[in-house]
Parts: structure tokens; C-alpha cells; sequence
């Protein structure tokens, strides 16, 4: 008989997986959820962050869109805190292609999409004449001849994803990040656990239960391989590039040279434009924005909103869709976006891979699977995902209140509430206790000593990225220049870390932004960078300390026999990913005794 | 307020600088001082303004690996660490310039402390020497001097973190653990204690060091309030033999501290937003006005070259024209703004290419440009317009711009001074250079004239 510690397990820490995870807590069950990096590390985290009611399959499948439009609903009920109204503008210029025609199919097009908004709160489209539009947005080009509007939602997909895990544990599941799943356990025919290692620690564990179920989005197939079974994705590559601060007042769609729809969007205190849809075998856990990606962008928003150049860029971001791999040629499936593998035919049984999926459809897709795991558990409970509010959703808050009592910034309460809904009185308490935590240490969101402190206690924060992740500390227009070496001294006077691994955080966290950064430093984002640089480099002196730091942990040994030189022009001598650096060999001198990089998660 | 069509204002002057950062201001004193009429315009902003409280002028390019080969609390010598960037960086204006130019650094370096009048350094007697310098990040970092008040390794073993409640923006206990791990590196031990100062201030935390200077400098009551805070906390601690404290005071409060404490209270390096930086760009425009050189702000925007000489620069909010005999140009990198790119790279007031390792940036994708980790090299940090050996600008094939042209500072191509450790000392010595060169060409007209 296989042990049963947990009563299933989900691979892949992703809106998805933390989503089934927190449904099967909800009935009871007991979850264990493992993720290789953190939470929204891979999709979740860089997306375009649209609870979209499905509009696309309006055009082939009333159903799914009126599901989606249900589902975005129910989203908005049980986090309101995080979501943010995008009203759009659907502007067509006079040298689009069907030009005036365009303008009243959309038109058309949209009043078909109406009659699903109420379910999602959203607005009737309008029809604005040219004078609006240019009144309305004012950047948008002289050429515009009219516009539809329609009504969207945009949500942190950071904070959604984590929301979900912490109210999984908090209804008794367990979940485990940077932990890399490396084989399954079997039992004959049957999958009865999985093995990883604790990629923090180097530890190897073993953990079993009757069901697992693989929700890895991209790297779906790459784990259904580790239990030797199979299923075709089509990854998809999409970049975005964040403006560090609002450009337009409305969502703006706009066209690529191919005639692809693409999106200019206001986006938390920033910007994004995107996306790009390429398919992609590449590097999963270290895919780039190329020269070109960010060339099709700037010219597709230069075309509608000409004067995009005078705007900050602060960096981009990039996605892998774990696209479905080809519409099924069965009818009814033909909207479907995503697709469940039981692998029991292909000799495993109890591993089911989840492919595809949205942001906006997560809920919608994890009570699917725990439908599932439900019932082969012989679980009854009945789904409650779409009626239990989120953590911080369950009273409302009082910004000005807290904000004037503490002398904290109103600026900065509503952003904290924003991100944490109600939890922002339990922050808020820390100030009260010690005035200094009421003090930036992120500007540009803004981000308080406060709600770092407590991201790293009460957040499965484990890593300083991850604090970037739950805070939004580096999001901004500094790209983490004035941020990231307080919050990593935040981090180690509250995880206890030695000054080797809070250097390793610091330059681990620094990479990770100047690979976002790197393929749009132009402009004031250029002069930014210089400073970047400066402080650390030129003040603090930290290249040296940092070689020092990673040559102590034994992890230079690591990156540097992987990539011969880390100042090798790109190509042969690719940098690994810095959030994907795992334990190394031993110290070649023990000079400074490096123990785990964190404490264990409770 | 701006009633009517803004009149353009013109004007002669012997020598136009465009820059008021710490290469513009040494060439603007040196030519002011040999009696020319000076206009300086700038528009504010800099570099200069946000460096932390030490002058560099050059290190020896070690692999930076501390507690190895090279060890950050023992001091190394400015001069050798000048040659050790002039053999190893072609590009870098310690190579470019002749050996004969090199050699005035002596001669710059000590211009550059008198330009900053009412500011006293603590350097070493001669260059060969380097100082160890603590920052606000933990970590020590050689430099060739610091301001006064700035901390350094002296002879003192134990050492204090004040811990200030009033100002956020810095974690003391973090500091001090740092400090401690970096003197571990090192062959020489210092210890480190975190000592909490009382509140000073009524009210919210403050955000940042140069917040709680600012509110210091503003207010008499609160200056003593702190320095009894301080004494009342140190007389905790006997032991204590240097007190180091975020950048909140100048040299004058230092002293006080110290007298009333008995202990050397010192501020760490500074991040930006930085009160020494502050403090530095102050005395260097005083240095200059004290000579007789004149500083405008305005925003420079486009100049005139006819037959190989500059005959008019073009400068907006205030509109003024200005037709100079010589222009240093000390526009700074692009923190200053006198270089730029957005999508295509170029040096803001003449046009001129900007180059990088040599080659010209134009349009080619900035990741191009960039190493792949944030802490690589990366070329477009050392990029910046071409020049000859007297400093004068130069095209894309090498021939000058104008003959009554140079230019100074990090505005020219090939060095990184978050790299080659020779920030403002590259500054200096191409600002005192510069302004030699054009005292050539000056000198050659009033010849001629006469
Ligand atoms: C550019 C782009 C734009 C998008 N825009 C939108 C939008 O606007 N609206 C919308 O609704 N949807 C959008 N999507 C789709 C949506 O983001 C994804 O469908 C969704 O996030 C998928 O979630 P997931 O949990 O399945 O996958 P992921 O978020 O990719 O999660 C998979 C996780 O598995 C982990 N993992 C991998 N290997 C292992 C291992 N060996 N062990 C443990 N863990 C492992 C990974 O680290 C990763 O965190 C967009 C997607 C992209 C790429
Ligand atoms: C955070 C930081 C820390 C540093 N720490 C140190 C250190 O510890 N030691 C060290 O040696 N060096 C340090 N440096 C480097 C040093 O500060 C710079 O190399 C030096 O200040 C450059 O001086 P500069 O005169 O060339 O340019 P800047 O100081 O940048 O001055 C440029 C000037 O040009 C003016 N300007 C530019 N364009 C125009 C225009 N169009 N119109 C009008 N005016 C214009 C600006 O107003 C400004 O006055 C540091 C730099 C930074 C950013």
C-alpha cells in the first residue's frame, strides 16, 4: 500500500495550480503544492493581466464567452480589492484596412458582446465619433475616424495567484516553492508520488498521494515526460513593455504590421503594450524579449498613439503561453482553451496534465480539476471558490482612515489595500508599533517598510524576487535602483540572513530586472541605469563583494562552469537565469560557513 | 507671469562652458582665474550632484575579489591604479592623453580641492595612496579622498552604527552586520555595535538620510536636540572609538558632535539622493563664481560651427545666444544629459556621435550594447564622444569638430567610473586640461590681435 501523506498533488505553482489547489482545500481536502520558483514565476506573472470576458469566441461559441463573462463576475466578487476597470477604445483609422466598414462591423461586433457585460459589470459599448476619440484621448492619431468602446477589467496576476495560495494553506493545504520535481514515484501502473529537491536547500524529498495532478503550463510536457507519458503543447512567446508611468486614460487597441490586435493599457501606477503571439521551443525558464518583438510593439502603438516615443520605457516582460496544440477538429471543442490529459491509457495512472487556460478562466478551469480529483477521491463537497472571498476580501477598508491616523501617505494605504484588501490593517499595525516601517522603501509604487516586513513574514516569501512578486518593490521607474538594497536588508533582518546571502539576493534580484530592463534602456530609462549602476557599483563598491559572495556559497563554482565567462557577449556564453541558480557544490574554501540560503518554510 | 514674445538675448564671451558639474566648474575657475570673462551655463542637474562624498582618481583594476587577491581595507596607491587603467584600458582617457598630460594630475588635483572652497578633504599627502572609505550599503571602497566628515578607516578598532529613529531609508542593524562581514574579509578586524539615538523630530519618520539633513540644516533646536541624543547614547557605550551614521550632517555638525561625544562622528558614503553630493556641487559653483565666472541656468540647445570654429550656442528658458571665443563643453553622460539615446544614440549640443568601444551607437539595438548580467560590462557606460589629445571633439573620422572646441568630463568616451574606480579624478584632470587647451587658443587671439 503507498503512503498517503497528502491527498493530491499539484505540480506547478501557477494561477492554475494555486487555484485547484486552494478549491481542493476548500472541500477539504488536503493539497500539497509544489512549485520549482515561485509563485507566478512563469505565465501567471506576465501576462497582460486582463480578466477579459472571452470577446474573441463571441465569434464562434456564445457559450464560452458568456462563461467567461460569469466567471470574470465571480472573480470580481471574491477579490474586488484587486481588480482595476480598463474602459477601451477600439479607434480605426482612416487607412485601416476595411476603414469606415471596420468601424461598423466592431460596432456590430460589440453590441453582440453587450448583452454578456452585466454579468461581469462591465458597460455597453459606445460608439464615439472623432471628435470624442480625440477629446476622450487626445494622443491618439489625427487620423482616427471613430471608435467603439468596450469594458474590461485588469487584475494583478501577482497577487491573484498568491491570494490563492495563502488561502490554500490557510484551509490546510501545503505548498512548497522552489521545490523542482524531478521523478514520480510509481506503483506499477500507478503514480502514487513525486521527488524533488528543495532547490534552496539542495534537500531531496519524497512525498506521496493517490492523485497528481501536473499543472505546469509550458513545461506541462516536459514533467508528463518524467513519468514517461505524453502530450503536445504549442508554446507561445509574448512580450510586453511597461511605461513607468500612465500614458492614456483608456485601453487602446492597436494593430500590428500583420494585422494582429494588440493592447496600449493603463496597468497598475504604469502602462504595458503588448502582446506578441511567436511560437517558441526555446529556453523556458529564460526567455528574452528580442530586437524585433520590441520593434513590432513600438511600431503598432506609434501607429494609433504617435507620440508613444516621448514616454518612459522601463522594461519588458516575457510570457509562454501553454497553448493548446491544435483546435481539435471536434466542433464543441473548438473554443475550448484548455484540455485535461488523464494519462491512464498512456500506463499512468492518477497523473492528470492541465494544458492551456486563461488568467481570466482559472477559477472556472481549477474547479473542473477538482471536479475531478473530487471525485476520485470520493469527495462530495460541493465547489466554493466562486462565493469564498479571497484573503483580504472579506471587509472593506478604510484607506483615509488608516492613512491619517498613522500619518502614513493616503498614496500608500491605497496601494498596500489595493494589493492586500483588508490585511492592510494587520501591516498597518506594525507602523503603529514602530513609525519608521511607515517609511518608503519603494517610491514609485509606493511600497513601505511595513508591507515588506510583513510579505516576508506571512507570504512563503523565500527569495528577494519573491518580495518583488507580492510588493511590486522594483515595478517601477527606478527598476529597483533605490529598492531592491533595502528590501533585501529588510529581508535579511527578518529571515535572519547571513550578509553572503544577502548580497546572493541582492544580485539575483538585480539580474532579474536588468534582464527585463536590458532590451529597452533608452531614454531617461538609460540615465536610470547609469544611477543603477552608480549606487551600486561605484558607492558600493558590490561587484567585488558579490563575486566574493557567490565565490563563498559555492555557487560561482556553479554559473561559471555553466556559462565561461558571465561577461561573454551574448550567445555561447548565455547567463542562467538568475532566479534559476541552484545550490552548488561545496565552498572551495570555508572561510564563511553558508548554511541553507533560507529557513524552511513552517 | 510670461507676458509677450520671450526676447532672445545675445552675447560675447571670451569663453563659454556648458556644464556646471565637476568638470565644467574646474575649467570654468581655471579659466576665469587666468582672467578671462567666464559664462557657465548648465541646467541643474548631474552626476556630480549625486556622487557620495569621495573623489577617485584610480585603483588597481583587480578582479574585485575581497578577502583574495586584493583586499578592500588595505589601501592602494592612486597612481599606480592611474597607469593600471591606462594599460589595460585603450579607451580610457588616462591612455588616450600623452603621458606629459598624465602627469599634471598632481597639478589638477590640487586646483580641484581649492575649487572647492569651505569643503576640507581628508586625503593622503601624495598619490600614493589610497583611502578606505565605508558606505551606506555595508561595504568599503578605496578612493583617493573624502570630504572631511565622510567615514574612513582611521586607526579606530570599534566602531558604532548610530541607529536613528527618526530617519527611515536605512536599516543600521543591517549595516552594521555587513561591515562586520566585510572586515572578516579582510586581514584588518574591526568590530561593529548598533547604538539606537532617541527621536529628534516630532511627527512621521523621516524617509531618507538627505531628508533628515535637510531637516537638521533647517532648524537650530533640532541640531542640538540631536547632538545631545547622540551624546546620551554614546555615553552608553565607552568603548565606542567612531561613530558612523547615514549622511545627515555636514562638517560643521561633525565637529560639534565630536567635541560634545569626545568620539569621531562621521557619515557613511552616501546614496543618492546624497547631501555630500549636495554639498559638492555647491562648493564647486562657488569655487567658480569666486573667480569671477559666471553661472547661468538654461537649457542648452544647439550650436553653430562655421569654417571649423564654434561662432554661437543657442540656449532656451532663459532664450540667450552666446558667441564665445572657446567652449569646453562638460555636459556629463546621459545622468547629466549631455549625451542621449532614445532609439538612436548622440551627444545632445553639437549632434556628435556617440561612440562605444570606438564605434558609433546610432540606431543599433541597445542590448548591443549592454552584458548580459547587470554586473558585466557594458559598453554603453563607457560610450561618449570621440576626441583628440588636446581634448577637442572629434567626427566619426577623426578629424576635430572646431578648433576652439573641448571638451571634459565624463561627456568623453572610454571610461566607466563605476569600473575604473576614476570618477571625479578623470573630471578634474580633463577639466583643468581642457581649460589649458583653451587658454592656448585665447592667448593665440590676443596675439594675433595685438
Ligand atoms: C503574453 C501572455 C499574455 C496573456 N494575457 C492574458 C490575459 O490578458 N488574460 C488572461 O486571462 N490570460 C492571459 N494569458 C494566459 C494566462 O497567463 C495563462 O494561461 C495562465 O497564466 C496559465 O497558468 P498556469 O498556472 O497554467 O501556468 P504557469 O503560470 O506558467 O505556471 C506553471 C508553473 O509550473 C512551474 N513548474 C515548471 N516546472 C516545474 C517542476 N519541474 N516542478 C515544479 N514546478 C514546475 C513553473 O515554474 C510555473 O510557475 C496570457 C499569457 C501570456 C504568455
Ligand atoms: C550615484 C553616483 C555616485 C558616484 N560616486 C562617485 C565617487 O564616490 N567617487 C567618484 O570619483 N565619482 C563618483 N561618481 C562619478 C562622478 O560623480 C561623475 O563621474 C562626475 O560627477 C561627472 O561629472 P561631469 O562634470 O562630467 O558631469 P555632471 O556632473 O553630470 O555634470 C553635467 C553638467 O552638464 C549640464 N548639462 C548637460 N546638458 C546640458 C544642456 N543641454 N544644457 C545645459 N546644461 C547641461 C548639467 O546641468 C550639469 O551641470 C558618482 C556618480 C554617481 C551617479
Amino acid at each position: 500500500m503507498a503512503q498517503r501523506e497528502h491527498d493530491v498533488i499539484i505540480i506547478g505553482g501557477g494561477v492554475n495550480g494555486t487555484g485547484i489547489a486552494r478549491d481542493c482545500a476548500l472541500r477539504g481536502l488536503r493539497p500539497l503544492l509544489i512549485e520549482k520558483h515561485d509563485f507566478a514565476k512563469g505565465a501567471s506573472g506576465a501576462n497582460t493581466g486582463m480578466i477579459h470576458g472571452g470577446i474573441r469566441y463571441l465569434r464562434y461559441d456564445v457559450k464560452t464567452t458568456k462563461l467567461s463573462c460569469t466567471d470574470s463576475g465571480y472573480i470580481q466578487r471574491i477579490a474586488p480589492h484587486l481588480l482595476f476597470r480598463i474602459p477601451f477604445l477600439f479607434p480605426v483609422l482612416e487607412d485601416d484596412a476595411w476603414g469606415a466598414l471596420l468601424l461598423e462591423g466592431a460596432e456590430i461586433f460589440f453590441e453582440s458582446y453587450d448583452v454578456y457585460q452585466p454579468l461581469k459589470r462591465g458597460k455597453p459599448h459606445t460608439r464615439l465619433s472623432k471628435k470624442d476619440v480625440l477629446d476622450l484621448e487626445p494622443g491618439v492619431s489625427e487620423k482616427v475616424i471613430g471608435a467603439v468602446t468596450m469594458d474590461e477589467w485588469g487584475i494583478d496576476p501577482f497577487r491573484l495567484t498568491v491570494s490563492n495560495a495563502l488561502d490554500a494553506v490557510g484551509h490546510g493545504g501545503a505548498v512548497r516553492t522552489y521545490c523542482d520535481v524531478e521523478a514520480f514515484i510509481r506503483d506499477g501502473d500507478r503514480i502514487v508520488g513525486v521527488r524533488f529537491t528543495d532547490r534552496l536547500t539542495g534537500r531531496e524529498e519524497t512525498h506521496h498521494a493517490p492523485l497528481v495532478i501536473n499543472a505546469t503550463g509550458a513545461w506541462g510536457p516536459r514533467i508528463a515526460a518524467l513519468a514517461g507519458v505524453h502530450y503536445r503543447l504549442r508554446p507561445g512567446k509574448g512580450i510586453h513593455i511597461v511605461y513607468s508611468h500612465r500614458i492614456s486614460n483608456y485601453g487602446v487597441v492597436m494593430i500590428g504590421v500583420d494585422g494582429r490586435q494588440m493592447f496600449m493599457m493603463p496597468h497598475e501606477n504604469g502602462t504595458i503594450i503588448g502582446t506578441t503571439d511567436d511560437d517558441y521551443y526555446g529556453d523556458l525558464d529564460n526567455p528574452k524579449a528580442t530586437e524585433d518583438e520590441v520593434k513590432y510593439l513600438l511600431q503598432a502603438a506609434r501607429r494609433v498613439f504617435p507620440s508613444i516615443d516621448d514616454y518612459r520605457m522601463s522594461r519588458t516582460y516575457v510570457g509562454i503561453r501553454p497553448t493548446v496544440w491544435a483546435w481539435s477538429r471536434n466542433e464543441d471543442l473548438l473554443s475550448r482553451e484548455h484540455e485535461f490529459y488523464d494519462h491512464k491509457n498512456q500506463g499512468a495512472d492518477g497523473l492528470i496534465s492541465v494544458a492551456g487556460g486563461k488568467l481570466a478562466a482559472y477559477r472556472q478551469l481549477s474547479e473542473e480539476v477538482t471536479d475531478i480529483i473530487a471525485q476520485r477521491l470520493g469527495n462530495t463537497q460541493p465547489c466554493r471558490t466562486h462565493t469564498e472571498p479571497l484573503p483580504g476580501a472579506e471587509e472593506a477598508f478604510d484607506v483615509a482612515q488608516y492613512a491619517d491616523d498613522l500619518s502614513v501617505p493616503r498614496l500608500s494605504v491605497a496601494r498596500m489595500a489595493y494589493r492586500h484588501g483588508c490585511t492592510a490593517k494587520d501591516i498597518l499595525q506594525q507602523v503603529e508599533a514602530d513609525p519608521r516601517c511607515g517609511t518608503h522603501v519603494c517610491l514609485c509604487e509606493p511600497v513601505t517598510e511595513a508591507e515588506v516586513r510583513y510579505t516576508c513574514q506571512k507570504e512563503h516569501v523565500r527569495r528577494l524576487v519573491d518580495v518583488r512578486r507580492r510588493t511590486r518593490v522594483s515595478m517601477g521607474a527606478c527598476g529597483g535602483t533605490r529598492c531592491l538594497h533595502r528590501a533585501a536588508q529588510e529581508l535579511a533582518a527578518e529571515a535572519q540572513l547571513e550578509p553572503v546571502e544577502q548580497l546572493l539576493e541582492l544580485r539575483d534580484a538585480m539580474c532579474a530586472r536588468f534582464v527585463g530592463k536590458r532590451p529597452v534602456l533608452e531614454g531617461a530609462n538609460l540615465a536610470t541605469e547609469e544611477l543603477n549602476q552608480a549606487m551600486h557599483f561605484l558607492t558600493g563598491n558590490l561587484r567585488g563583494y558579490f563575486k566574493a559572495a557567490e565565490l563563498m556559497s559555492g555557487r560561482y563554482a556553479l554559473t561559471s562552469a555553466k556559462s565561461p565567462a558571465a561577461d561573454a557577449p551574448d550567445g555561447d556564453g548565455e547567463h542562467k537565469d538568475p532566479e534559476s541558480l541552484t545550490a552548488g557544490p561545496k565552498p572551495p574554501q570555508d572561510r564563511v560557513q553558508v548554511p541553507s540560503l533560507m529557513p524552511e518554510p513552517r | 507671469m510670461n507676458a509677450g514674445p520671450a526676447r532672445r538675448q545675445e552675447r560675447d564671451v571670451d569663453a563659454l562652458v556648458i556644464g556646471a558639474g565637476a568638470a565644467g566648474c574646474v575649467a570654468a575657475r581655471r579659466l576665469a582665474l587666468a582672467g578671462h570673462e567666464v559664462l557657465v551655463l548648465h541646467n541643474g542637474t548631474g552626476a556630480t550632484r549625486l556622487s557620495s562624498g569621495a573623489f577617485d582618481v584610480g585603483d588597481d583594476l583587480r578582479d574585485d575579489v575581497p578577502g583574495n587577491s586584493s583586499d578592500p581595507l588595505s589601501p592602494s596607491s592612486a597612481r599606480a591604479g592611474m597607469l593600471d587603467v591606462a594599460t589595460k584600458r585603450l579607451r580610457h582617457p588616462y591612455a588616450q592623453l600623452s603621458a606629459g598630460a598624465r602627469a599634471q594630475m598632481d597639478d589638477a588635483i590640487r586646483f580641484f580641492f581649492d575649487a572647492t572652497p569651505g569643503l576640507s578633504w581628508h586625503r593622503s599627502l601624495s598619490l600614493n595612496e589610497n583611502l578606505v572609505a565605508l558606505t551606506q550599503l555595508g561595504t568599503a571602497k578605496r578612493t583617493f579622498a573624502a570630504l572631511r566628515h565622510m567615514a574612513y578607516v582611521g586607526d579606530q578598532q570599534r566602531c558604532a552604527v548610530m541607529d536613528l529613529r527618526d530617519c527611515g531609508g536605512v536599516n543600521a542593524g543591517q549595516i552594521a552586520a555587513m561591515l562586520r562581514h566585510v572586515t572578516a574579509l579582510s586581514a584588518r578586524e574591526l568590530s561593529y555595535v548598533t547604538v539606537p539615538v532617541a527621536r529628534v523630530f516630532r511627527g512621521p519618520a523621516l524617509g531618507h538620510p538627505a531628508h533628515m539633513a535637510r531637516a537638521l540644516d533647517a532648524d537650530e533646536s533640532a541640531q542640538e536636540r540631536f547632538v545631545s541624543e547622540v551624546e546620551t547614547a554614546l555615553a552608553g557605550h565607552g568603548d565606542v572609538e567612531l561613530a558612523l551614521f547615514p549622511a545627515v550632517f555636514g562638517p560643521d555638525l561633525a565637529d560639534r558632535l565630536e567635541e560634545r561625544t569626545g568620539v569621531p562622528c562621521r557619515a557613511l558614503m552616501a546614496l543618492p539622493p546624497s547631501a555630500p553630493g549636495q554639498l559638492l556641487v555647491d562648493a564647486l559653483h562657488r569655487g567658480a563664481k569666486a573667480c569671477g565666472a559666471e553661472l547661468v541656468r538654461a537649457q542648452v540647445s544647439s550650436a553653430e560651427v562655421e569654417d571649423g570654429r564654434v561662432t554661437r550656442v543657442h540656449a532656451e528658458a532663459p532664450g540667450l545666444t552666446v558667441r564665445p571665443q572657446v567652449v569646453v563643453l562638460a555636459t556629463g553622460r546621459f545622468l547629466g544629459g549631455g549625451l542621449s539615446r532614445d532609439q538612436v544614440g548622440r551627444e545632445t549640443v553639437f549632434g556628435l556621435p556617440l561612440l562605444a568601444e570606438g564605434q558609433v551607437v546610432g540606431d543599433r539595438f541597445i542590448g548591443e550594447f549592454t552584458g548580459p548580467v547587470v554586473d558585466s560590462e557594458h559598453e554603453i557606460f563607457r560610450a561618449g564622444i570621440g576626441y583628440d589629445a588636446q581634448l577637442r571633439p572629434v567626427g566619426v573620422r577623426g578629424a576635430k569638430v572646431a578648433h576652439n572646441l573641448f571638451a571634459a568630463g565624463s561627456v568623453l568616451e572610454g571610461y566607466d567610473p563605476a569600473r575604473d574606480a576614476s570618477g571625479l579624478g578623470v573630471c578634474a584632470l580633463t577639466g583643468y586640461l581642457a581649460a589649458g587647451f583653451a587658454l592656448e587658443v585665447l592667448d593665440a587671439a590676443e596675439d594675433a590681435a595685438a
